[in-house]
């Protein structure tokens, strides 16, 4: 096909995002992400050596050493960690900074025997801009074979990666799958460390499934979330690169796709920690706000003091949440002190009523003593659902008085 | 020619990493020094950039403040956001990195920075950094008053404290609920490894410190069954290496770092199946 | 006639690093019954049932089921294992984990049709949670995860099904639940080995039991089975002895020997 350089890359980057988020997975459920990342390492040896025995790099004996060395790395881990007292992860480290001392060692060997084309170095830090169309190629068979393997398999591989005890229980083949699992890895990362580098593979094989993790729990939603936000990223940095030669494709790729996981870790609606953070904040002064009704419907006429000190706050808080409340036409200034609107008499009178009932329902249905009801009650009053107010409301036959003998005020009907 | 800086400052970085490297394997926070090692780039290239000189104090403050940063940032994801701990490493150290290569290639030729410095490290310059000619400091190198500062500093905290060392490494949870201090505990131990990180990546690179933290300690583990024992063997293994490594590389024209490294994981390796031999013999 | 047994086990020894967690085990279970193993903590249950479902290989000895390996019977069984024996952060619904049960060996490559969906529907609504067919596993409590993994394992429609302590941390109403879906299938004519640790229920549940104490105490009906000389064996204090014993061997350098073979 006669395409522009620039056009190969974007494919060529967009393709490695996709395909490595589909791979890495697995990995991921499994807790192995950062065998994944040992195993990108762990390239760099088979990689040289494969260039040096065929002079190219993307010569079909690159992908089988590269791929070999890949395994090598995790038969390492598992040799050292299942039967040693080094646990998994110091195995890890040490797999991967071994080949990786092995990499480098025949790396700068190659350079002083005068094969020190920077081609080599780059496939460390990535650089897309050299992409071959060769290269692109094998990456499009690879996805489209990952997509076939993963609309095929997808149940069982859930399965092996969610409980593998069950899963052997059910006859399947534990070691030849985890085998072929690696395997499939390891080539994955062979063809994509020309776009993204050896040493930041393991970033687009965590962080995108870590994302779709975050945001859905659906198996299939999660896939596809990690897909599209990685080849997304794929194709930004791509694009990027090309009008700032000189970065590196893969650095880019994967800041890029660390600010959308940061982002969303942080920012995402409703899961995000600052929008949880933000929710408490809102939950803390609706009770705050509820605390003041039911003291305000309790007792007429409180003074300002007073009403502040039975809710447990400051003088300067309880004056700005009543200006809001004030705003919300629940409660309005009578005579110099604060005084409950008609809208917020109905609110006060539901909370009172809650608190009332579920103090009923702790005494009655559960036998605890009456000086145990108040606190439970005091936070159980702003959960409280209309749907389950009615059933307390249904299995108690609507009770006059509460256990401290006052009145639960329902609602006229 | 074998250079005697060259070969003291290899020793006391070896040394140096593998102190920090006992507890770490110990606690099973091997990775760990992986994610800092990686880490630090930002730091580094940031503290290049304002200081616009190698030998700058600030430097070695910024980036060994990233590396700190980053444990702690992987140790939020994991406890506020359910993140599983391993991908919260694999996250937040591929993110640092890639901002620090990304700022390698775009403001490199500024911060006299390259790729092949942070892979390789660059041991072989180190007797030409002197501090401040004309003061009696002239007399070794720059990376050898670190790196004896730093054992310095692993003295101060370890010495006195021995014992809580022990119990922390042992059962982090038992030393909790004896009332130690085991955050406090935590972030010092982190924060000497992140220096050690630092102040080893100019001359090692930066993932090769791993090898030097992590192999030395968990050969001594094969091996012997006291904290005390596998601190002594650990040290001793890491002076051999470097050694070693150091005339092997001289001998057969090979990168010093590197060579260390694969020293060290052949004594790792031998170990490992010697011990496997014995197990299968009687076993 | 003799009844062929469902599960042979003879002369089965079995352990972890080179340590025998079970000595020796002699014992058939018959079909059509419902099983409980039992015995303390460390009595080597679990072990036992591993080496049933031939997730660890015996050092001495087999077990067998149907007379056969396990691995050639794997269709007519199922396992419900312990509920902690997996992350429950995992991106899956409780649909999904149903339908994991739907696998079967040998046909890993077809894809699950609509005759799955409703059995996997079925047996969800047979244990009560299909109005919670949609949640993420995680926001079950104890007790649903619980049925949840009797749902999957019952997706298999097996003739043997093995539980690892069902009851441990379930809340009363689904331990009930359970067991009544338990005893349904007793009556079916299905058999359950169970791994137990409760002696005040396991009396009025079992119909049989196998006592265990790291060797077999007894095995048989549990009205033979349940008396004081036998339960102070499987519960006793005594025993310290033979964990030296066992320390001795895992210790000793030589190649692990049978103790009765020792002797002769």
């Amino acid at each position: 096909m006669d395409l522009s350089n620039a056009v190969w890359v974007f494919i060529g980057c967009s393709l490695s995002g996709l395909l490595t988020a589909l791979t890495g997975i697995p990995m991921y459920l499994r807790r192995q992400s950062l065998a994944g990342d040992a195993l990108a390492h762990a390239l760099l040896p088979g990689v040289c050596l494969g260039i040096w025995l065929s002079g190219y790099r993307d010569h079909w004996l690159v992908y089988l050493a590269g791929t070999g060395t890949g395994l090598l790395s995790i038969a390492l881990v598992n040799a050292i960690h299942k039967r040693s007292k080094i646990p998994e992860d110091g195995a890890t480290g040490i797999s991967l900074v071994l080949f990786f001392g092995l990499g480098l060692a025949l790396l700068s060997s190659m350079q002083r025997s005068g094969f020190g084309n920077s081609g080599v170095q780059h496939l460390i830090m990535g650089k897309a801009a050299a992409m071959l169309p060769s290269e692109v190629y094998v990456l499009g068979g690879l996805f489209v074979l990952a997509l076939f393997l993963a609309w095929l398999l997808f149940r069982p591989l859930w399965l092996f990666c969610f409980d593998p005890e069950f899963a052997q229980s059910s006859g399947m083949p534990m070691r030849q799958t985890e085998w072929l699992l690696n395997l499939w890895v390891a080539l994955v990362v062979t063809a994509s460390i020309r776009s993204i580098g050896m040493v930041l593979t393991a970033a687009l094989l965590i962080t995108p499934a870590a994302i779709g993790h975050f945001l859905s729990f659906k198996p299939k939603y999660m896939i596809g979330i990690s897909m599209l936000s990685a080849g997304f990223s794929g194709a930004l940095a791509a694009w990027w690169s090309a009008y700032q030669p000189g970065i590196s494709t893969g650095a880019a790729m994967v800041v890029l796709l660390s600010l959308f996981a940061f982002f969303v870790l942080l920012a995402w609606p409703n899961l995000g920690y600052l929008s949880r953070y933000w929710i408490s904040l809102l939950e803390k002064k609706r009770w705050i706000q509820e605390n003041i009704l039911k003291e305000l419907w309790k007792a007429k006429g409180l003074s300002d003091q007073e009403l502040a000190f039975r809710c447990g706050i400051s003088d300067a808080k309880s004056l700005r949440i009543k200006r809001s409340m004030a705003q919300q036409g629940l409660i309005e200034k009578e005579k110099g002190s604060w005084a409950l609107s008609s809208l917020g008499q109905e609110k006060a009178s539901s909370v009172v009523r809650r608190h009332r009932l579920w103090e009923s329902y702790l005494h009655e249905r559960l036998n605890l003593p009456a000086d145990h009801l108040h606190d439970n009650a005091e936070i159980v009053e702003h959960l409280l659902t209309d749907e389950l107010e009615s059933r307390l409301e249904a299995i108690l036959s609507k009770p006059e008085q509460d256990p401290h003998q006052s009145q639960i005020p329902y609602k006229k009907s | 020619m074998i250079s005697a800086a060259v070969l003291i400052t290899s020793l006391l970085i070896a040394i140096n990493a593998s102190i920090g490297g006992t507890f770490l394997v110990l606690r099973r926070m091997g990775m760990l020094t992986d994610a800092i090692a990686h880490a630090i780039l930002p730091g580094l290239v940031i503290g290049y950039l304002l200081a616009e000189s190698r030998s700058s104090p600030l430097i070695t403050l910024f980036a060994a403040a990233t590396g700190l940063l980053v444990t702690l940032l992987i140790y939020w994801l994991n406890k506020y956001l359910n993140v599983w701990v391993e991908a919260s490493t694999g996250m937040v150290y591929t993110s640092f990195f890639a901002l620090g290569i990304l700022g390698v290639t775009l403001f490199g030729e500024n911060a006299d920075l390259d790729t092949d410095c942070i892979l390789y490290g660059e041991l072989l310059w180190i007797p030409f950094r002197r501090p401040l000619s004309g003061t009696f400091l002239d007399f070794a190198p720059w990376a050898v008053w670190q790196q004896l500062m730093l054992l310095g500093l692993w003295a101060i905290l370890l010495l006195p404290s021995w014992p809580i060392w022990k119990s922390i490494s042992f059962d982090i949870d038992f030393a909790r609920t004896q009332g130690l201090n085991v955050e406090r505990k935590n972030v010092q131990l982190l924060a000497l490894v992140s220096l050690s990180t630092v102040w080893s990546f100019e001359a090692v690179g930066a993932i090769l410190v791993m090898g030097f933290m992590l192999l030395p300690a968990a050969t001594a583990w094969l091996w012997v069954k006291r904290l005390e024992h596998m601190l002594a063997l650990s040290i001793a293994l890491a002076a051999l290496s470097a050694i070693g490594g150091y005339v092997l590389a001289w001998w057969i024209n090979l990168d010093p770092s590197t060579t260390m490294v694969l020293v060290s994981g052949t004594f790792f390796l031998l170990s490992l199946l010697w011990q496997r031999k014995s197990t299968l013999r009687v076993g | 006639m003799k009844i062929e047994p469902i599960v042979d086990v003879h002369n089965l020894t079995a352990g972890y690093r080179r340590r025998p967690a079970i000595w020796n085990l002699d014992f058939q279970i018959q079909e059509g019954k419902f099983t409980g193993i039992l015995g303390p903590n460390g009595s080597g249950k679990s072990t036992l049932l591993k080496c049933l479902l031939g997730q660890i290989t015996p050092y001495t000895g087999y077990a067998h089921l149907w007379g056969q390996k396990v691995d050639r019977v794997r269709h007519r069984i199922a396992y419900v294992p312990q509920k902690e024996s997996v992350d429950w952060n995992f991106p899956a619904t409780v649909l999904d984990v149903v339908l994991m049960g739907r696998y079967r060996p040998g046909r890993f490559w077809q894809r699950l049709g609509k005759k799955d969906k409703e059995a996997a529907l079925y047996w969800l609504e047979q244990t009560g949670m299909n109005h919670l067919a949609n949640r993420q596993i995680g926001q079950l409590s104890g007790g649903q995860r619980q049925r949840v993994f009797l749902a999957r394992a019952l997706a298999r429609e097996p003739s043997l099904l093995f539980l690892d302590e069902p009851f441990a941390g379930v809340d009363a109403g689904s331990a009930e639940r359970i067991l009544h879906m338990l005893k349904l299938l007793i009556e079916q004519g299905k058999s359950i080995v169970m791994v137990h640790h409760d002696l005040v229920s396991a009396g009025k549940i079992l119909d049989d039991a196998i006592l265990l104490n790291t060797r077999l105490v007894a095995s048989g009906p549990v009205s033979e089975v349940f008396n004081h000389e036998n339960l102070s064996a499987t519960y006793g204090s005594d025993l310290s002895i033979l964990s030296d014993v066992i320390d001795l061997v895992t210790r000793n350098p030589g190649r692990f020997k049978d103790p009765r073979n020792q002797k002769s």
